[in-house]
């Protein structure tokens, strides 16, 4: 029973609780901003929410509202949006159709991909946000920031990432706090000159390793070959980013003050990790460090470590679990309060997005969230449970609850968020029009 | 052959992004008419049950591997009977025999164009755990290499080495470049000898103040028995703190003697080192531990590199460097009274009956080089006259790639390097040139890929001898081969039967294959699964969670004693001992370990049974936190001891006809007797079931119960919640008539009608981890004979180890 040294998270939770935004202390260095950039973050969850039908005793749990529209009344699982209903659109009846018959668990990796993962093809395609950040990567230290609480890529089907490139490769994805801070906004304490030197001497590095595994594929197989493949593409995309670091290194990093972050948070303090998570998001929309972002909550594995974060709440079961009992007595209560404390997540990280001023707006009104899952209940690829806030600048309204027919694939609203962001795109995925009804 | 023009009609249809038009010629028609019958209705256009579509499934075994696994699975399925299942029409038994010859036929034809051909090569790269040990063995220094790493995906069978699995991004070559340059920063130094400096040496405790999360339990004295800490604080002293560097290697001189009674343990001196800040806490991290037996007073070394702990700010004057020094011998008994309690402290009586340390005093020794430069430098830039030289520069890099790429280098690779080396010497010194230069190496697809290069002419060559040493030592210590593995390569003796049973009885014998033990028993069992579960502080409100370290600790143990002694693998279905600790011990229930060591015990005449499946680790992971899951558990025993899991659950589970308000009231057992009445979820669950129900006299923390209990979700006046309790039932039917009736009967039913299902499940298993691939029907022939000599030789483990080593599969790529 000894425990006579106190771990580094102590000293950091101690001082860390009583501070809050604003984390700047100084903006020394960054470029004004001309026009307000356009951001876009999608945060999803798995294996859907409870949705008893209007009659059943327990329907206030029921995920969506029973009325479209206006006029519409949240129930208990989306009563934490609330205070920013005029911020946020409730969408129903979406869904990827080629997922629509696949594998229950399959999905969450095509949630921003819309590909078809079944009937054996495990090849991905790109996501919504890698396009986005394909076109406007260049203007931001970081093309685009991908998170998840698993952290890597996993496996087809059971990914822990929601961004795919443009060949369909998983981008793996962080999950520890301290080090996304460190990557967003640690400094090297090296002059620049030397940093560049430095830089210089890795990219000769990295030119060595391409000759050398060039000369190794001659000596392989095909099977090998593919393997040195992703190895190349690795190296080159270092190599890529190095070069951007270069372009970067006279823009000093924007001094960001990690005190007021749980960055010690981990699988056994979900709350204060998830919402860590989130405040990095911010800080790095705030910064301007990105603007693109993706976090995938937990994955579809089922042998993910954040299953048991509804346990260690007290919801009483794992995330699994709870989505798969949700039409036993007392499920649809039980999943429907996980559903609530999810979603009071997003309304923390809307708040926050919302509390930041950037021009004549906030934060909130030039990035635009997606927020949903790629099940409707567990194990169901349909009617996505979705919810689109913020982008008011982008010239999204809101204020609704819209139920679309099961004839409109849910890349339609993709191709209408990639306009929005300005980007010129015929079609997304399987994408046959545009949800232009979100726009006014 | 005329099967062969039908295959080539399809392998234009296979991209799988659109399903595919059907080409229904493609099976011959007597195949076809069939399948037709008897499976269409549930594996087709309509239905997929099991997720399994035929009528479109590639017929191509040799490209299209998931679908020839597919096939195999359905040959299985029909030969032994249980497709189609028992409610459907029976095929005769000539259909049976057009089905199964026809996928046979497949099958081998798609065998002998593979052995030509070669398709399960996969160049495989370091996981994230080979990478740090690999490091570790390279630069003779024990590191947290690669900590940053993202974790590394499974394969379908749970492994965590399979070649195909095991990706590669840019997230994770720029850590593999930032993790060398920070190793080869520690390991390659630069410049003269910096200064030893010494502390005094601290007699008596430091008087400080710790918080409520910091260091709670101190005792006022120097005997450090179940509580007491001694706090050492250096750099008080404006001149003491400048010998307190903030990198380099430091040592921790604690003079100190045991006391203790015969029979009982030896107390454990564990040495943390960090920094306190006045008025606030204590931050620090072990630098080691250390089992101290000597009743004389004797010195003892703790050494690390300072850069690698926490360090006081500079500037701030309330803060200093620190060292504590505790006894972290647990023998899981109760903490003695409290002797005095303040807000900020808590201080026990002291137990004199606990095995103790008496501290005599604590000393800093910062830049502490015993030789300069160190071994670990030495090692790569080896002393020699012409240090310095270009020539000795190549030297250096022939060698360093040489070991880092576990086998001999071109003339050519090392030109590649020495060019780079002088163009980096051009602007910085020798060492700092070299440092960077192996960094390359460190990031090189040679070092972080086992490559084993075949070109399609070379198809059917035998490993070379360095490529074998190679698979070996990452079978058996996780990382590079050692220098006597590569001498022997270089004199091409490995490959000698004799000379590889020796070497593979060498390895075992090694500390490192420990690694082995907790690689393999970790990823064959899922241990990882206790961290997946959180367990519910209402349902179990003293369950402390780091006893789950400890039950993964008795599973590791008990294979690791499985293997050392030699003795039988059956016992992993069936023994009367296990391997406990002293807290675990009393979570059983049971007594005998006094310490945290892991230790084998009898169970005969308790309650306790031995075997796998009495292990908390399995029922923890295998439970939702609260109770047992049944299901998890029957998956868990087909999946990991059977080798034959159940089908994934349909995309669409059904919903259960819940409406029974009591559902909640009922037991599992009852809740899936519902389950299995409804007909859609009766062909799966029929032969789930039963093998977790067996086990539901274990609660979800691994303690034996008579009842289920439950809270009701109402308190007593107090607040505490009330519970109801229901009888535990364990017994349930298999299909066939089997039934099963707790643990014992489960066990026997292993035992005596299952066991060669486990041993070839066994052998399967412990082949994929060798071989670092998954195991296709293409090694039927390899699992079959390895299983046959497996179970004469008794099953030991080390024998088997050392057929799969001597195996086809092990010796080529």
């Amino acid at each position: 029973m000894h425990q006579n040294t106190t771990t580094r998270r102590h000293f950091l939770r101690a001082s860390g609780i009583t501070l809050a935004l604003p984390w700047l202390e100084a903006f020394a260095g960054a470029a004004p901003i001309k026009a307000a950039p356009k951001r876009f973050c999608s945060i999803y969850f798995p294996y859907g929410v409870s949705l008893p039908g209007e009659k059943h005793q327990d329907a206030k749990w029921n995920w969506f509202p029973f009325q479209t529209g206006r006029d519409f009344q949240f129930n208990e699982s989306l009563k934490g949006l609330q205070p920013m209903r005029d911020q946020i659109s409730v969408l129903g009846g979406l869904q990827h159709p080629l997922m629509v018959g696949g594998g229950g668990h399959d999905s969450a990796d095509t949630f921003l991909t819309g590909a078809a993962l079944k009937n054996g093809n495990f090849k991905n395609t790109i996501s919504l946000d890698q396009v986005m950040a394909g076109q406007m990567g260049g203007e931001t230290r970081f093309s685009s920031l991908v998170l998840s609480t698993e952290g890597g890529v996993g496996n087809p089907t059971r990914s822990n990432t929601l961004s795919y490139s443009d060949d369909g490769q998983p981008i793996p994805s962080l999950n520890r706090p301290a080090f996304i801070f460190e990557r967003l906004f640690g400094t090297n304490r090296d002059s620049i000159e030397a940093q560049r030197k430095g830089l210089a001497v890795t990219g000769s590095h990295l030119d060595l390793l391409l000759d050398e595994a060039r000369s190794l594929n001659a000596k392989l197989g095909k099977a090998d070959q593919e393997k040195l493949d992703q190895y190349l593409t690795s190296v080159r995309q270092v190599e890529q980013q190095v070069q951007r670091s270069a372009n970067w290194l006279d823009v000093p990093k924007p001094q960001v003050n990690a005190s007021g972050l749980t960055l010690d948070a981990d699988d056994n303090t979900p709350k204060e990790l998830i919402r860590t998570m989130l405040d990095l998001l911010v800080l790095a929309f705030q910064t301007d460090s990105t603007r693109i972002a993706t976090y995938q909550l937990d994955g579809m594995s089922g042998t993910t470590i954040a299953e048991k974060f509804s346990q260690l709440l007290g919801f009483g079961n794992s995330a699994h679990g709870l989505a798969h009992e949700w039409n036993k007595p007392g499920g649809a209560e039980r999943l429907g309060k996980w559903d609530q404390w999810r979603t009071e997540n997003l309304a923390y990280f809307l708040g926050k997005l919302a509390a930041v001023k950037e021009g004549a707006g906030t934060l909130l009104d030039n990035t635009v969230v997606l927020y949903g899952s790629s099940n409707s209940n567990t194990h169901n690829n349909s009617n996505y449970p979705l919810i689109l806030a913020g982008g008011k600048s982008l010239g999204f309204k809101h204020g609704e609850h819209r139920r679309f027919d099961k004839s409109i694939p849910l890349s339609n609203l993709y191709l209408t968020l990639l306009h929005r962001m300005g980007i010129e795109r015929k079609q997304f995925a399987d994408s046959n029009g545009e949800l232009t009804e979100l726009v006014g | 052959m005329k099967i062969a023009a039908a295959f080539l009609l399809l392998i234009t249809t296979l991209s799988a992004a659109e399903p595919a038009p059907v080409r229904l010629t493609a099976f011959p028609p007597e195949v076809h008419a069939v399948l037709q019958k008897h499976c269409f209705a549930c594996h087709g256009e309509k239905k997929q049950k099991g997720d399994l579509r035929l009528d479109t499934l590639s017929i191509d075994f040799i490209k299209d591997r998931a679908a020839s696994e597919s096939w195999h699975d359905a040959l299985n399925a029909v030969a032994a009977g249980e497709m189609p299942p028992e409610k459907e029409p029976r095929p005769s038994d000539i259909e049976r025999r057009v089905l199964t010859g026809w996928i046979r036929e497949q099958m081998n034809a798609a065998l002998a164009a593979t052995k030509k051909e070669g398709a399960d090569i996969v160049m495989r790269r370091l996981n994230k755990d080979e990478y740090r040990f690999t490091m570790t063995d390279l630069l003779g220094v024990p590191g947290k290499y690669g900590e940053r790493l993202p974790a590394d995906p499974l394969s379908k069978e749970g492994f965590a080495n399979d070649g195909a699995t095991l990706g590669m991004n840019a997230l994770q070559m720029e850590i593999y470049l930032e993790s060398a340059r920070t190793a080869l920063g520690e390991v390659l130094l630069d410049g003269p000898q910096p200064k030893r400096t010494e502390s005094r040496e601290v007699v008596e405790w430091d008087q400080v103040v710790f918080n409520a999360s910091g260091l709670k339990n101190v005792s006022a004295d120097r005997i450090l028995d179940r509580t007491g800490a001694f706090v050492a604080t250096f750099g008080k002293e404006a001149a003491e703190r400048e010998g307190i560097p903030e990198a380099g290697r430091f040592t921790i001189r604690v003079k100190a003697h045991a006391e203790f009674k015969l029979g009982q343990p030896a107390p454990i001196m564990s040495v943390a080192y960090g920094c306190y800040t006045v008025g606030t806490v204590l931050l620090s991290e072990v630098v080691g531990t250390r089992e101290i037996t000597d009743t004389q007073p004797r010195v003892y070394e703790f050494s690390g590199l300072a850069q690698h702990f926490p360090f006081a700010q500079r500037g701030k004057r309330q803060m200093f460097q620190t060292a504590v020094v505790t006894n972290v011998l647990d023998d899981a008994a109760a903490l003695p009274p409290i002797a005095k309690e303040t807000p900020r402290k808590r201080l026990y009586e002291i137990d004199p009956d606990f095995p103790h340390i008496v501290v005599e005093s604590v000393q800093f020794v910062g830049q502490d080089y015993p030789q300069w430069p160190p071994p670990e430098h030495r090692r790569i830039l080896f002393a020699d006259a012409n240090e310095g030289t270009p020539a000795y520069a190549r030297e250096v890099l022939r060698r360093f790639l040489t070991r880092a790429w576990r086998g001999p280098v071109s003339d050519a690779e090392v030109a590649r390097y020495h060019g780079h080396f002088l163009k980096l010497s051009e602007q910085v010194s020798f060492v700092a040139a070299m440092r960077e230069t192996l960094v390359v190496a460190l990031a090189s697809p040679r070092f972080l890929y086992l490559v084993e290069p075949r070109l399609k002419n070379d198809a059917g060559r035998a490993l070379d001898d360095y490529e074998l040493a190679t698979r070996l030592s990452y079978f058996l210590w996780s990382s590079m081969p050692d220098d006597v593995l590569i001498g022997l390569a270089a004199q091409g003796a490995l490959r000698e039967p004799k000379t590889l049973a020796a070497q593979v009885g060498r390895l075992l014998a090694d500390p490192k294959s420990q690694r082995f033990v907790e690689q393999f028993s970790t990823q064959w069992l899922d241990l990882g699964g206790v961290h997946r579960v959180a367990i519910n502080p209402q349902y179990y409100a003293r369950f402390d969670d780091r006893l789950k370290t400890d039950m993964v600790g008795e599973t590791r143990a008990f294979f690791a004693e499985i293997l050392r002694s030699g003795s039988s693998a059956l016992q992993f279905l069936d023994c009367d001992w296990t391997m406990l600790n002293a807290k675990l011990a009393k979570h059983y229930g049971l007594s005998g370990p006094k310490s945290q060591a892991f230790e084998r015990v009898s169970l005969a005449g308790t309650k306790r049974p031995g075997g796998l499946l009495g292990h908390a680790a399995m029922h923890l992971a295998n439970s939702n936190g609260e109770d047992s899951h049944p299901i998890k558990r029957a998956v868990w025993i087909r999946e990991r001891l059977l080798h034959d899991p159940p089908l994934p659950p349909p995309p669409n589970v059904p919903d259960l006809p819940a409406e029974n308000p009591d559902f909640a009231k009922l037991s599992i057992r009852e809740q899936m007797q519902i389950h299995r009445n409804d007909p859609a979820c009766a062909d799966c669950h029929r032969d789930i079931d039963a093998w977790g129900v067996a086990l539901d006299h274990f609660d979800a923390i691994g303690r034996w119960r008579d009842a289920i209990v439950r809270p009701n979700g109402k308190k007593d006046k107090r607040g505490n919640p009330l519970f109801y309790r229901l009888p535990v039932v364990a017994k349930d039917s298999l299909p066939g008539g089997v039934t099963l009736d707790g643990l014992d009967s489960l066990k026997a039913y292993l035992m005596h009608e299952r066991k060669d299902q486990f041993a070839r499940a066994f052998v399967t298993k412990l082949l994929a981890y060798a071989l670092g691939r998954g195991i296709t029907w293409a090694d039927e022939v390899t699992v079959e004979q390895l299983t046959r000599r497996f179970s004469a030789n008794g099953y030991k483990l080390p024998a088997l180890i050392e057929d799969i080593v001597t195996s086809e599969p092990f010796l080529k790529p």
